[in-house]
C-alpha cells in the first residue's frame, strides 16, 4: 500500500511535467489546427538554458538561482517559440496541412541536430540546485523538495494561464481564433499577433518543463525532448485536444499510468503504453475526456 | 406514381439545437419536388439526412422500400440516391472526365485487382465506361474540357459536372443544393433549362431545394416550404405564393403600415 | 562496380520501394501514416526470421534443386511470408486507426509504428536489443529492382483505372466520394493493406542486404525519411517518389563530408522546400515514359 501510494505521487509528479507540455500542444492546436513537433525539442532547449545559467550563476541560494534559470528558460524558450511560427509556419499558414506538419517535424529535426552541433551530443549534467531532500514524511510515503517545487511550479502557471486564457482580451482573442480565423479577423483581432502570443505562451510552458525535469533527471541531452514529446502530445488528446484543463489531467493520468507500468510490469513497455493509451482513446473517445466533438460542415 | 421516398416525423437536434423537426414528405418516383426556405431553414441537413452524412434522432426514413436508418452514405448511393453540393465539391485535382469515370464505381464488374492485371475483359469494360463518360459529357457540352482539372473549370460549368458525376451513378432520385447559387439571371435560366431536359431524359425523380424563389416556381408543380427546421407549407406554386406564412418567412413579419399612423 | 556506389544504388532502389508504397497511402488517398517504418520492420524481422529458421528445412524439402536455386525459393518465400505479415499488421492497424481524421491518424500510426519497435525488442528469438545478426545475404541488385519495377507498374495500373480512380476521389474530398458509391473505409484499408504489403517486402530486402537488424533502424525518424520522400517527389506522383528517393538516398552521401551539418541541413531544405515547393518537384505530375500505357476509349 505504502508503495502504492508512493507510486501514485512519483506519477503525479511526472505527469505535472507532461501536462505543462500538454499545454503547449493544445494552445497551438487550437489556433493553427497544427501539431507543432518541435514543441519537444523547445523542451530540450530549455534545460539547456537552463543548464548554461545555472552554471553562470555563483552557487548562492538554490531557489534563487532555480527561479533565474527557469525564468531565463522561460524567455528564451518564448522568443525561439515566437521565431519559429514567424520563420517556418506562416508562410504555410494556408497550405495544405500535410505541408505544415512536414515542416514541423522539419523545424523538430533542425533543433535535435543543430543541438548537437551547439551544445554537443553527449549528455550533460545538470547543476543540482535543489537538493534531492526529504520535505515531508507521513507512514513511509515520501514527498522530496523536488517534487513540491514541481507541484507548486506547475499549479501557479496553470493558474497563470488559465486567467490569461480566461480572463484577459488576448485570451479573448485566441479563444475567438481558434473558433474561427476569418470571423476574428472580421471583428478586428489582429491573427498574427494573437497566433505569436500563442506560441511564445506555449513555448516558455514547454520551457519551465524543461527545467523541472532537470532537477529529477539531471541527465540532459539534445535529443532528450523527442519521447516526452510525443507524450504530451498523447496527453493533450487525452484530455482532449484544445482543453486547457483536459491537458493538466491528460498530462497527470499520462505520468501515473506511465509510472506504475514502470513500478508493476517492466520498464521496457513504458515507452509503447503511452500509444497503446492514445489508440485506445481515439477509438473509445476521439474528442478526448474534456474535448467537443465537431462534426464536419457539409 | 409509385411512391420512392418517404420521410416520417424526421428530426434531427445538434446539442440543444432542434435543427428538423416532425419532417413527413413523400416524392413520387419521376417527381420533380421543390423545396424552399430562407437560410438555415435546414434544407441542407435535410439532404444530409437522407444521404445518411447525418443521423435522424427521431423518424424514420424509406427509399425504394429501403429503410435508411442503418445504412452509410455510400449505400444509400448503391440504392440510388444521388446528391449535389451547395458549395461545390468536385474531386477538384482530377479531370473532368475522371471525375465522371469514377462516379461508374458501383457499377463496374471489373474488381480492383482486374485492374492490375489487365486481361481482355477488363480492357472491354474500362473502354466501354469511357464511351458512357463520353456520351454523358457530350450531352452536357463538356467532352471539349475533359482533359481539363476540375478545379480549372468556370463556376457553371463546374456545377454541371458536379450534376453529370451525380448522373453517372444512375440514380432515382437526384437531389439538387442550390444549383442556382451564385448564378445571374440568364445563367439561371439556362439552368432551368438544363434541369428539365435532364428530368425528361434519365426519367429520374428530382428533389430542388432552393433559396431562389423563381428557379423553384418556374421548375417545379409542388413546393415544400421550410423554416426553422419544420414544414410550414406545402402546395402548388400558385399556393405557396400566397401562403401568408410563405410571405412571413421571406419578409419577416408584415411591415408596419406607416403611412396610414400619421 | 565499386562496391560502395552498388551499396548506394541498392538502397535507392529500397528506399524508392518504401517511397512508391507509402504513396498510395499518402499521395494517392490521402490518409496521413506515421507508421512506414513499422511495416517495414515486420516485414524486415519476418523475413529474416523465416530465412534463419527455416532454411534447413527448406534446403532439404528442395534438396533435388540446385542449392542457389533453392535458395532464391526460400528468399522469394521469405519475402512473401515478411510481407504479408506486414499487411496483416496493416489490416490490424488500419481497421481501428482508419475511422480518425487526418492529424488524429498520423498520431496514431506514429504510436502503432513505435509499439511495434517495442514489442521487436522484446522478442527473443530475432534477438532483441542485441539486434538480431547472421541473416543470410541474399538480397541484390537484381531482387531490388526486379521489385522495384512490379511495385511501379501495380501502382500505376491500380490508379490510373476507372475503378482505381476511387483511392483519388477519397483523398480529394471523402463525403463526395461517399456520395457517388464508394466505400472510403474499405479502399483505405485496402491502400494501407497493400502499401504495408510492399512496405514488408522493402524491409525484407533490406534485412537480407544488410545481414543485420536492429530496431533503431526503423524509428520514427525513418517513417518521417520516407514522407519526406513522397512529398518532396510531389504527392501521389509514383515517378516524383522514386527522383525523390533517389535524392534524399544521395544527399546524406553527398554531405558525408560535413557530418555534423547533414542532418541540419535536410532538416532547412525540408523547412524550405515545403514553404518555397508545397507541392514537391513533380506536383501530381509524371514522368510519362517510365510508366506503362493506359487504354482510353475512342478520342480517349
Amino acid at each position: 500500500m505504502t508503495e502504492f501510494l508512493q507510486q501514485i505521487i512519483n506519477g503525479l509528479a511526472w505527469g505535472a511535467i507532461y501536462g505543462l507540455i500538454a499545454l503547449g500542444y493544445t494552445m497551438v492546436y487550437g489556433v493553427l489546427r497544427l501539431i507543432n513537433f518541435a514543441h519537444g525539442d523547445i523542451y530540450m532547449v530549455g534545460a539547456m538554458v537552463g543548464y548554461y545559467v545555472a552554471r553562470w550563476i555563483p552557487q548562492g541560494t538554490g531557489l534563487a538561482s532555480f527561479l533565474s534559470s527557469l525564468l531565463a528558460a522561460m524567455i528564451v524558450c518564448g522568443l525561439l517559440g515566437a521565431l519559429i511560427e514567424r520563420l517556418a509556419y506562416k508562410p504555410l499558414r494556408h497550405a495544405p496541412r500535410i505541408n505544415a506538419l512536414i515542416t514541423a517535424i522539419g523545424v523538430s529535426l533542425f533543433l535535435e541536430y543543430a543541438g548537437q552541433l551547439l551544445f554537443g551530443a553527449d549528455p550533460k549534467f545538470f547543476p543540482n540546485l535543489i537538493a534531492d531532500k526529504v520535505f515531508l514524511q507521513w507512514h513511509g510515503i515520501v514527498i522530496n523538495q523536488i517534487q513540491v517545487l514541481i507541484f507548486s511550479v506547475t499549479i501557479v502557471l496553470m493558474v497563470l494561464i488559465h486567467t490569461i486564457v480566461q480572463k484577459t482580451r488576448l485570451g479573448k482573442a485566441m479563444r475567438a481564433v481558434s473558433f474561427s480565423h476569418t470571423a476574428s479577423q472580421l471583428v478586428g483581432i489582429n491573427l498574427n499577433a494573437v497566433i505569436t502570443f500563442t506560441f511564445v505562451l506555449g513555448s516558455s510552458l514547454a520551457g519551465a518543463a524543461g527545467i523541472l525535469v532537470s532537477l529529477s533527471n539531471p541527465k540532459i541531452e539534445p535529443m532528450m525532448g523527442i519521447m516526452p514529446g510525443l507524450k504530451a502530445f498523447v496527453a493533450a488528446v487525452l484530455g482532449g485536444i484544445g482543453s486547457i484543463p483536459g491537458a493538466l489531467v491528460g498530462g497527470l493520468l499520462m505520468g501515473l499510468s506511465e509510472t506504475f507500468v514502470v513500478g508493476y510490469i517492466s520498464s521496457t513497455y513504458r515507452d509503447a503504453l503511452a500509444f497503446l493509451l492514445l489508440i485506445v482513446i481515439l477509438l473509445v473517445r476521439p474528442s478526448g475526456l474534456f474535448g467537443r466533438s465537431t462534426a464536419e460542415k457539409v | 406514381m409509385a411512391e420512392l421516398l418517404r420521410s416520417e416525423h424526421c428530426g434531427i437536434q445538434f446539442g440543444g439545437l432542434r435543427a428538423l423537426h416532425d419532417i413527413s414528405i413523400r416524392i413520387a418516383a419521376g417527381e420533380l419536388l421543390g423545396m424552399i426556405g430562407p437560410n438555415g431553414a435546414g434544407k441542407t441537413t435535410f439532404f444530409n439526412l437522407l444521404t445518411g452524412v447525418y443521423r435522424a434522432t427521431s423518424g424514420v426514413i424509406f427509399f425504394d422500400e429501403h429503410g435508411l436508418e442503418k445504412l452509410k452514405t455510400f449505400q444509400i448511393s448503391h440504392l440510388g440516391m444521388a446528391r449535389t453540393f451547395q458549395n461545390i465539391r468536385l474531386f477538384a485535382d482530377l479531370t473532368v472526365v475522371d471525375n465522371v469515370l469514377v462516379a461508374f464505381h458501383y457499377q463496374m464488374k471489373s474488381s480492383l485487382g482486374a485492374s492490375v492485371v489487365r486481361g481482355e475483359k477488363w480492357r472491354a469494360e474500362e473502354i466501354s465506361w469511357h464511351d458512357t463518360a463520353r456520351e454523358l459529357l457530350q450531352f452536357f457540352g463538356l467532352w471539349e474540357r475533359r482533359h481539363e482539372l476540375a478545379k480549372n473549370l468556370p463556376y457553371g460549368d463546374q456545377r454541371r459536372l458536379e450534376i453529370v458525376r451525380a448522373l453517372a451513378t444512375r440514380p432515382k432520385l437526384l437531389l439538387l443544393d442550390e444549383p442556382a447559387a451564385g448564378m445571374n439571371p440568364t445563367e439561371k435560366n439556362q439552368l432551368i433549362g438544363l434541369i428539365r431536359m435532364v428530368h425528361q431524359k434519365f426519367q429520374l425523380a428530382i428533389l430542388l431545394i432552393e433559396h431562389d424563389m423563381s428557379v423553384v416556381m418556374s421548375l417545379c408543380p409542388r413546393i415544400i416550404v421550410l423554416d426553422y427546421g419544420e414544414i410550414i407549407a406545402e402546395g402548388t406554386p400558385q399556393e405557396i405564393r400566397n401562403n401568408p406564412k410563405v410571405i412571413e418567412a421571406y419578409l419577416g413579419t408584415a411591415p408596419v403600415n406607416y403611412v396610414t399612423s400619421n | 562496380m565499386n562496391l560502395y556506389y552498388l551499396q548506394i544504388i541498392n538502397m535507392i532502389g529500397i528506399n524508392a520501394i518504401m517511397a512508391v508504397s507509402l504513396n498510395l497511402i499518402i499521395g494517392h488517398t490521402g490518409q496521413f501514416s506515421l507508421g512506414h517504418a513499422g511495416f517495414m520492420a515486420i516485414g524486415a524481422y519476418g523475413s529474416a526470421a523465416f530465412t534463419v529458421y527455416q532454411k534447413a528445412f527448406f534446403l532439404k524439402l528442395f534438396s533435388g534443386l540446385p542449392p542457389s536455386l533453392a535458395e532464391s525459393l526460400l528468399f522469394l518465400v521469405a519475402l512473401i511470408f515478411g510481407g504479408t505479415l506486414a499487411s496483416l499488421g496493416g489490416l490490424l492497424v488500419g481497421i481501428p486507426t482508419l475511422r480518425l481524421r487526418g492529424d488524429y491518424l498520423a498520431i496514431a500510426t506514429l504510436g502503432l509504428g513505435e509499439i511495434i519497435r517495442v514489442l521487436v525488442l522484446n522478442l527473443d528469438f530475432v534477438g532483441g536489443a542485441r539486434g538480431f545478426t547472421d541473416i543470410p545475404e541474399y538480397t541484390n541488385f537484381f531482387w531490388i529492382y526486379l521489385i522495384l519495377t512490379i511495385v511501379v507498374v501495380m501502382m500505376t495500373r491500380l490508379v490510373h483505372s476507372a475503378k482505381g480512380k476511387a483511392f483519388l476521389a477519397i483523398r480529394e474530398d471523402e463525403i463526395a466520394a461517399s456520395s457517388i458509391g464508394i466505400d472510403a473505409f474499405q479502399y483505405k484499408i485496402i491502400a494501407f493493406v497493400v502499401g504495408a504489403f510492399w512496405a514488408g517486402i522493402g524491409g525484407g530486402l533490406f534485412a537480407h542486404l544488410n545481414t543485420y537488424l536492429h530496431t533503431n533502424s526503423f524509428s520514427f525518424l525513418k517513417s518521417i525519411e520516407f514522407i519526406g520522400m513522397v512529398v518532396l517527389g510531389g504527392m501521389g506522383s509514383v515517378t516524383g517518389s522514386i527522383l525523390a528517393a533517389s535524392l534524399l538516398t544521395l544527399l546524406p552521401e553527398v554531405l558525408r563530408v560535413a557530418s555534423e551539418w547533414r542532418m541540419i541541413i535536410y532538416a532547412l531544405l525540408l523547412i524550405v522546400f515545403m514553404i518555397l515547393r508545397p507541392q514537391g518537384l513533380l506536383g501530381k505530375r509524371e514522368f510519362k515514359w517510365l510508366l506503362p500505357k493506359h487504354p482510353k476509349g475512342k478520342n480517349g
